[in-house]
């Protein structure tokens, strides 16, 4: 499903990675390792099409994605890939359930359409009560399961998610991981997840490690010129 | 964030100043109206009864004197009295020049009969406010004339004599304090004989009562009513003075044909605009000012979830709660202070500023007493303003739990979202309702100084009181200006085509006859009581007036044979002759012509007098001539041509020895036609001009308070747009949403403004003639405008946001 090829990143006065190559297989939950700085977020928004790598080749089902324009890296956002970050990121001035079912308003669902994915979603991720409250009155456990319906509520194909258990205590990061990996067995989406811990990255069916913005172990695929 | 802190600071100090300027400009205004309407003592209680009449062989005097004293016996009159004409300032009877100790022009004469001229309020300094009946003659007159004359108010007993070497000295019986000028009531010398004769072809007589309650009206009127019928039943006498013709007056004179109103609304006045006018200025003044506090209001409120963080900071690390109370409170009024004192700085530098006399005629000087009160009362508001800012931060930033705010982020909440977009909506109501009022009087004002007027007035100069002595002529007159190169054509008239009661033009030169009609068949129909104008044969050229003659005898060019050129509108039902009663005899003139209409768009709903619905052409009837046109040459620079004209005029005059005097206070000159529509439309420029400031007051300050408000939630916003942006929107359909939102809120706020500025619209729109229908794309126009600024904003907003990187935009906080 996806592969990346020499993807370099620079930023002005660092080198955040170099060269990486990696081959995601469809449907695979893969986590992402590494101590701090080592350019896990930086590959993840790169795999997420929020940041273009300065060198290299991102290749989502065959197609270089960044050879496309913004707005065609848009729509492949809209219809393939959720998001879930460590700070939850979810839109203050909207209550949980506008903001689970932005994506498919997004989409052009209708109203009729909506409701049911949205109350299912809010009842099986035990959030079902708080839906007409605002980001800012919920714990931390409870906007990250809003961030994650929000995340899987268009069924995406590709599902990120950065340091998702960051901002949790253990118990919190321990329900989110199961219902990160509950999603993937009945979703079949391919998950990639960024993470420093050990716990959560278990939940996953391979880990790679990235060090000083390498991929240790990781595959050569230099393209001769 | 510190800069942009400074930035939204900075944009809302600016935004109130500008407002409390705007409002101090215009309040003062207003204020200063108001001022003079009640200026008039007892003013809720006076009424008046206007009688008009055509010109008659008998004394009107003594129906005059009759209704007065009918006034006067009755219960709940207090006083009653009555004056000639020059009591509102529209002319004088024929007096101009007051002969004391020296010779002096002073002012206006009026007439009035011996009833008590407290009636209307006039506060005397010393002597009697009434007259000696019995036929001795007396004057009271204002102090400032008693002063100018005898060096002293204290001057009863000394005499004073009109300029005419025939006419005996008069006493002074009374002196009044003088009323403010531009009050609507000019100083005049009030003079009376018991036996008052009218010079002039018609009179116009004003009697004035004041009731002990003004809720008594009705009462009063239904018994003057009865009591008028069983006068006139009683005393044949008052029926048989006249003749026919009277009898008709006299019944045209009741009650049911005449008026009682209250007479000293200064806006009523001499303002066009009438109460309308002044309560769209100061509610639009006001709204500004509201706008602004709006801002300040909705600025405090965005400005919460910034400082929530460092301040519930403070409170953890053991600051006292009253501390930071204090520190919001002073923070707020200082800003409120430093708005303050730059508004009051500008208006100081404006009160300096001559120009801006253009929309706010009266004086800024802040020693003024109105003023000074004003600027404490806005001082006042502001303080208000700082402290009701100041709450609900202080409230909202000491009243959330130290471990939530610390934990987490914090946004607004629902209410203060709610109570952003309702202030937000209001504002928008408010410059939508602002913008529509100045949209329509913009689109009347054009309306009536372009539209086609019925004669050329684009080569058009004029000279007003205009008087040849002995031994000159017009014809030397206008012999000298048609040598002048450039001049087409030069006539006489004694009228000017705009005359309008409200706007207190002074040129009120036309005459009032009554008259009979003959129709084609030969039969005299009923009279009626007509305005003409009276012009030479010249006239309909020199003015560019179309005139399609309709006789056998055409328009006479030699004058010696005075007939009738009747307007389009009154030659409907086509008259051959009419029967003109002048000086008592019965003038028999024929129609030889009909023109094209003139439009008289100054006038005003409430004028009567006028209309003109024809012209005598010729010398015959009347006396000399007031006025002169001169038509020019296309191309021709008027300015320049004035002053040959005038040069031209010096050689030829023969000047007498009143009109020299005259001259002094009254500078005779020609003049470009076109200053006549401004002079007469001067109120109404000043309104739209005052308006437009009004206007692109309440934009700006709206603006100012969407950037400032942009600019706190710029942090906020990147983010909230950004997440947006990850989860797969584009710019465009950011901007799309965005769009929506507020323009839902526009139009809900066009749709809470704008009927009320209709409304008030078309109160002023009322007041006119021939008023311009409001186009409909108007609305359109003004939501378009404010769409503009709106989209200018969020536009702005969004493009700020797309330049910045999308993950540090998700990873900022």
């Amino acid at each position: 499903m996806i592969q990346l090829e020499n993807i370099t990143k620079r930023f002005p006065h660092t080198l955040s990675l170099r060269d990486v190559c990696l081959d995601i297989p469809d449907g695979e939950f893969l986590c992402i390792m590494g101590p701090s700085g080592s350019g896990k977020t930086t590959l993840l928004n790169i795999i997420g099409l929020l940041d273009a790598p300065t060198d290299g080749r991102y290749l989502l089902d065959g197609v270089d994605v960044y050879a496309q324009s913004e707005a065609a890296r848009a729509t492949l956002r809209r219809r393939h890939l959720g998001f879930v970050f460590q700070a939850f990121n979810l839109i203050d001035e909207l209550t949980v359930w506008e903001n689970v079912e932005l994506p498919l308003k997004l989409l052009g669902y209708s109203r009729s359409e909506r409701r049911p994915r949205v109350e299912e979603l809010l009842r099986r991720l035990g959030i079902s009560h708080r839906a007409q409250m605002y980001p800012a009155e919920l714990s931390g456990g409870q906007q990250q399961r809003v961030a994650l319906a929000r995340a899987v509520i268009n069924h995406p194909r590709l599902l990120l998610a950065d340091e998702p258990t960051g901002n949790l205590d253990s118990k919190q990061g321990q329900e989110v991981m199961q219902l990160l990996s509950d999603l993937h067995h009945d979703l079949h989406c391919t998950i990639v997840m960024v993470t420093h811990s050990h716990r959560a990255a278990a939940h996953a069916e391979r880990v790679v490690e990235l060090f000083d913005g390498r991929l240790l172990g990781g595959r050569s695929c230099f393209i001769e010129n | 964030m510190k800069s942009s802190l400074h930035t939204h600071h900075a944009l809302g100090i600016v935004s109130l100043a500008m407002a409390l300027v705007v409002c101090y400009v215009f309040a003062s205004h207003v204020w200063h109206e108001s001022e003079l309407n009640y200026a008039i003592a007892h003013r809720e209680r006076v009424f008046q009864v206007e009688q008009t009449g055509p010109m008659m062989t008998g004394d009107p005097s003594l129906l005059t004197m009759q209704l007065a004293e009918l006034f006067h016996q009755m219960p709940h009159v207090e006083a009653a009295t009555a004056f000639s004409q020059a009591a509102l300032g529209v002319g004088n009877n024929g007096f101009t020049t007051i002969y004391g100790d020296r010779v002096a022009m002073l002012g206006t004469v009026s007439d009035a009969l011996p009833m008590g001229l407290s009636a209307w309020g006039l506060d005397m300094v010393c002597g009697s406010d009434s007259f000696a009946k019995g036929g001795m003659s007396g004057v009271i007159i204002p102090a400032s004339v008693a002063r100018q004359l005898y060096g002293t108010e204290q001057a009863v007993g000394r005499e004073l004599r009109w300029y005419n070497p025939n006419t005996d000295p008069v006493p002074v019986v009374g002196v009044y304090r003088d009323l403010p000028a531009d009050c609507g009531i000019p100083n005049s010398v009030y003079h009376t004989t018991s036996n008052i004769r009218f010079p002039s072809d018609s009179w116009w007589f004003k009697t004035y009562i004041r009731l002990d309650r003004a809720d008594h009206l009705g009462s009063v009127e239904r018994l003057f009513q009865q009591r008028l019928d069983s006068l006139c039943h009683e005393n044949p006498l008052l029926a048989n003075t006249y003749d026919g013709l009277q009898l008709k007056y006299t019944s045209l004179a009741q009650p049911s044909a005449v008026s009682l109103t209250l007479p000293f609304c200064h806006a009523e006045i001499t303002l066009p605009l009438g109460g309308t006018g002044d309560l769209a200025l100061l509610l639009s003044s006001l709204f500004v000012l509201l706008m602004a506090a709006l801002n300040a209001l909705n600025l405090s409120v965005a400005a919460v979830p910034m400082h929530m963080k460092s301040v519930n900071t403070r409170l953890v690390l053991g600051q006292p709660v009253g501390q930071v109370w204090g520190n919001i409170v002073a923070g707020s009024v200082g800003r409120v202070a430093v708005a303050f004192f730059l508004a009051v700085l500008t208006v100081l530098c404006l009160s300096r500023i001559e120009a801006v006399q253009i929309v706010a005629p009266h004086t800024l000087s802040m020693t003024d007493d109105l003023n000074s009160r004003l600027l404490l009362l806005l001082g006042g508001f502001t303080l208000l303003l700082g402290l009701l800012s100041a709450l609900y931060p202080a409230y909202k930033l000491t009243h959330v739990p130290l471990s939530m705010v610390i934990r987490a982020r914090y946004a607004l909440s629902p209410r203060g979202r709610w109570l952003r977009t309702l202030t937000l909506c209001l504002q928008l109501a408010m410059t939508s309702a602002i913008l529509l009022c100045f949209s329509v009087i913009a689109w009347q004002n054009r309306h009536v100084l372009n539209t086609d007027y019925g004669f050329d007035k684009e080569r058009l100069l004029y000279a007003q009181n205009y008087h040849v002595e002995d031994g000159g002529s017009d014809e030397d007159l206008r012999s000298a200006l048609m040598e002048v190169p450039g001049v087409e054509d030069v006539s006489f008239t004694d009228m000017v085509p705009f005359v309008s009661m409200q706007t207190l033009t002074l040129w009120l030169s036309g005459h009032t006859y009554l008259t009979r009609r003959q129709n084609a068949e030969g039969t005299w129909e009923e009279d009626e009581v007509w305005n003409f104008g009276r012009v030479d044969t010249n006239y309909f050229h020199t003015m560019g007036i179309d005139v399609q003659e309709v006789k056998a005898s055409p328009v006479p060019n030699d004058g010696s044979d005075p007939c009738l050129v009747l307007q389009h509108r009154v030659a409907d039902n086509y008259h051959q002759r009419l029967s003109v009663l002048h000086h008592g005899r019965n003038v028999l003139l024929s129609v030889a012509a009909v023109c094209e209409d003139l439009r008289l768009n100054s006038l005003r709903e409430a004028d009567t007098l006028g209309m003109r619905n024809a012209f005598i052409v010729g010398q015959e009837v009347g006396s000399s001539y007031a006025h002169v046109m001169v038509r020019v040459a296309e191309g021709t620079d008027k300015q320049a041509m004035a002053d040959t004209l005038f040069r031209r005029y010096e050689q030829v005059r023969h000047f007498g020895r009143l009109y020299s005097l005259e001259e002094a206070e009254r500078q005779f000159g020609f003049h470009d036609y076109d200053e006549v529509v401004e002079r007469i439309y001067a109120d109404e420029l000043c309104f739209a001009r005052q308006m437009l400031v009004l206007a692109v007051s309440s934009i700006l300050v709206t603006l100012l308070g969407l950037l400032a408000v942009a600019v706190v939630e710029r942090r906020y916003m990147l983010r909230s747009i950004a997440i947006r942006r990850v989860l797969g929107m584009t710019t465009g359909e950011i901007l799309l949403m965005q769009m929506r939102r507020y323009g839902l809120l526009l139009l809900v706020g066009a749709a809470l403004g704008m009927p009320q500025a209709y409304w008030l619209s078309r109160q002023w729109l009322a007041s006119f003639h021939d008023c311009a229908a409001m186009p409909w794309w108007m609305p359109l126009a003004v939501l378009t405008l404010q769409a503009l600024m709106i989209g200018l904003v969020i536009v702005w907003q969004n493009l700020h946001s797309s330049m910045k990187n999308l993950t540090l935009a998700v990873k900022t906080e």
